[in-house]
């Protein structure tokens, strides 16, 4: 039943998980206590196995009906705009609950209870801005990728480069992180080599990708959506039922079980200090509406108001996540902590003892709770999570260098259609091999900051300038690039300085920069660089720039006059 | 109305109906999003601050005031989140699409 291979030591498996720096000291010394842990039953679990290999014959069908559907560059990027907003709420919701979303935040319960609810807290409140400030007009405004907003009326060759540039800057991040995770759960789930499950995670999301563009990368990802919030809800209502559907009773079991008592009813440390709290919250809420692959998501529907729908779904689904998931963290210390047969050995700690670390705590609990066929089936969903993310951020880079870079500004906007779904192509293989390779070249090291920086990056860069693109008419080209550059390389910079780096990967003794997350200092930073730079504008070009607003304004506001993506002939 | 010359954006941006548009949604939009804002941060820095608050009991139960703060937060995003989109497709949807046939967009 537990066969979880455990061939390796499980050092930093934990870390790139919980991304925003704020726990890795705690990471840091689960992965130290993790290295410690001998080798385990090494096997096979058939059932997992069969529910993957079921899911990716199901999402190859998807990919290959996709691929007659796809002609267009509006296909291939946006799925000829044909997505419904229910479909796309659950697309959003898929790209945004990742694996480190699921097991991570589950895995943070698990170690300290309430401070899991506040981190889940912490991502939701991103979606009301992302509605309210970013949805409709980018809608209304873009074809395929953000940079299309902020180019509308600045120059686009400078522009386009530098979006292209902060996209896939958020991008490398966010994937590298994910594929090293990939790679180390699906040595855990599945027993098979970390390289053999990076390169599996490569080949299918590049395939997606190619073969069915956007519109196979929706599909998966809805399939998957789908697949999580069944099991999230299977778990979180078998806990229930344990506990006689009554709450206190499940509390009582997980106070009494956890080692650290009824503190774990209470917030720990994870917003006690209120600086480094308004920094990760900075992040959190801001760097969601920077994402390209989310942003990009916004494309694939028929219209502003289907956007602004779907964001209104997709804050549903997360919402419910965030309900949830304190019922499975709760439920997995109150059953899997009485548990010895669930520890690495009987007196290992409770909590960085469990086999494979506290990530696993949602797939043990699976197993108590319903054998080797739940935690087969969890843990096929939580492989899917894992590609289904790759492949939407696989395409949101190759966007990036194929309309923005290539068709935008390398050929000037004279690349015939063909040539530059080609080029995307080619860029999403590009980008699917190099990310497997650094996910090799980073297996043993600590890439807890890379999550975390590419969000600050998101909040930092991308945000502020497209916020203020959309909404401040005297933005000039110059004062973008200088804001943006400045948000880039100070939040760059300063994960640099912080303890995640500084500290845990150049070994230095403390930290230049005293918090974990630079928000705080970088996200104003850019604003302000912005503004500086835009009122000092006194050019030529900075004028017709601001005279161009008008126009922008009408068309973000009502979407008129918007270029309708050229259709293929089907 | 062609609106995407300079001088026809000028004038659809300036009409009146545009201009009340504009006006009542950016009202919603910043409104919402700072009471977003607002209430998130007050809640982060309340248990910075405060955090005596979140163990008060409530009732017989188990669970203490933090919970049941946690879970008023996850609720009032689905509010907000819902009031907005309510508000986009019963007023403004319908706000939109007259202006833009009245001005030919």
């Amino acid at each position: 039943m537990r066969a979880v291979a455990f061939q390796r030591r499980a050092r930093g498996v934990l870390a790139h998980f919980i991304g925003a720096g704020m726990f890795t000291s705690t990471i840091n010394a689960w992965a130290e206590d993790l290295s410690s842990v001998t080798k385990h039953t090494t096997g096979i679990n058939t059932t997992s196995i069969a529910m993957f290999l079921a899911f990716v014959a199901a999402t190859l069908v998807i990919t290959w009906r996709s691929s007659h559907r796809t002609k267009s560059a509006s296909d291939f990027y946006a799925a000829g705009g044909g997505i419904t907003p229910l479909q796309n709420g659950f697309a959003i919701a898929g790209d945004f609950l990742s694996a480190a979303a699921f097991l991570g935040i589950t895995a943070l319960v698990y170690s300290t209870g309430y401070d899991g609810m506040l981190y889940a807290i912490g991502f939701l409140v991103g979606w009301p801005i992302v509605l309210f400030l970013v949805s409709e007009r980018l809608r209304n405004l873009g074809l395929y990728t953000f940079a299309d907003v902020t180019s509308f009326r600045l120059d686009q060759r400078q522009v386009r480069v530098f979006s292209a540039i902060g996209s896939l800057t958020v991008v490398a991040f966010y994937l590298i992180a994910q594929m090293v995770g990939a790679g180390k759960v699906v040595q855990l789930l599945f027993g098979l080599d970390y390289s053999i499950a990076v390169i599996i995670v490569g080949v299918l999301t590049v395939l997606y990708v190619t073969v069915g563009g956007m519109q196979a990368t929706t599909w998966v990802q809805i399939t998957k959506a789908g697949l999580l919030l069944t099991g999230g809800t299977l778990l979180g209502l078998s806990v229930l039922w344990r506990f006689g559907f009554n709450v206190d009773r499940l509390l009582a079991a997980a106070v009494s079980a956890h080692p650290k008592g009824a503190a774990i009813l209470l917030p720990g440390g994870l917003f006690s200090d209120p600086v480094s709290a308004i920094s990760l919250g900075l992040a959190l809420i801001f760097g969601t509406a920077g994402l390209p692959h989310i942003l990009m998501r916004f494309y694939t529907v028929r219209d502003a108001q289907s956007a602004r729908k779907s964001v209104f779904y997709a804050g549903c689904f997360v919402a419910y996540f965030c309900l949830l998931i304190p019922i499975i963290g709760f439920g997995a210390i109150a059953v899997l902590m009485n548990e010895p047969s669930y520890l690495s050995s009987p007196t290992a700690s409770k909590i960085t003892g469990l086999i494979g670390g506290p990530n696993m705590a949602a797939l043990h609990l699976a197993s108590a709770m319903g054998g080797s066929l739940f935690f087969g089936f969890m843990a096929a969903v939580a492989f899917a999570t894992i590609l289904a993310v790759v492949a939407g951020l696989t395409l949101a880079g190759a966007s990036a260098v194929s309309h923005d870079l290539y068709a935008k500004v390398i050929a000037d906007g004279r690349a015939s259609e063909r040539k530059e779904i080609l080029i995307s192509k080619l860029s999403a293989i590009a980008i699917g091999v190099t990310s497997a390779l650094l996910a090799m070249l980073f297996e043993n090291q600590n890439i807890a900051f890379m999550v975390g920086l590419a969000l600050a990056v998101a909040a930092s860069c991308n945000f502020p300038v497209l916020v203020m693109s959309l909404y401040w008419r005297s933005m000039t080209t110059r004062g973008a690039l200088w804001g943006g550059g400045i948000g880039l390389a100070s939040a760059v910079l300063l994960v640099g300085l912080s303890k995640t780096v500084w500290v845990t990967v150049f070994h230095f003794k403390t930290a230049v920069f005293p918090y974990d997350n630079p928000a705080i200092i970088s996200m104003p930073l850019a604003f302000l660089g912005i503004w500086v730079f835009s009122v000092l504008d006194a050019s030529a070009r900075g004028d017709a720039e601001r005279a161009k607003f008008d126009a922008q304004l009408v068309r973000a506001e009502t979407g008129a006059g918007r270029p309708a993506a050229v259709a293929a002939a089907h | 109305m062609d609106a995407s010359t300079e001088t026809g954006a000028r004038i659809v941006a300036n009409h009146p109906k545009f201009l009340a548009l504009e006006k009542s949604r950016a009202r919603v939009r910043w409104g919402l999003s700072a009471l977003t804002v607002t209430v998130f941060f007050g809640f982060v820095l309340m248990i910075g601050f405060g955090a005596g608050t979140f163990a008060t009991k409530v009732g017989d139960g188990l669970m203490p005031l933090g919970f049941y703060l946690a879970i008023c937060m996850i609720l009032f995003v689905v509010a907000v989140t819902g009031i907005y989109a309510r508000l986009g497709a019963r007023l403004y949807g319908q706000m939109t699409d007259d202006l833009v046939k009245e001005l030919g967009l």
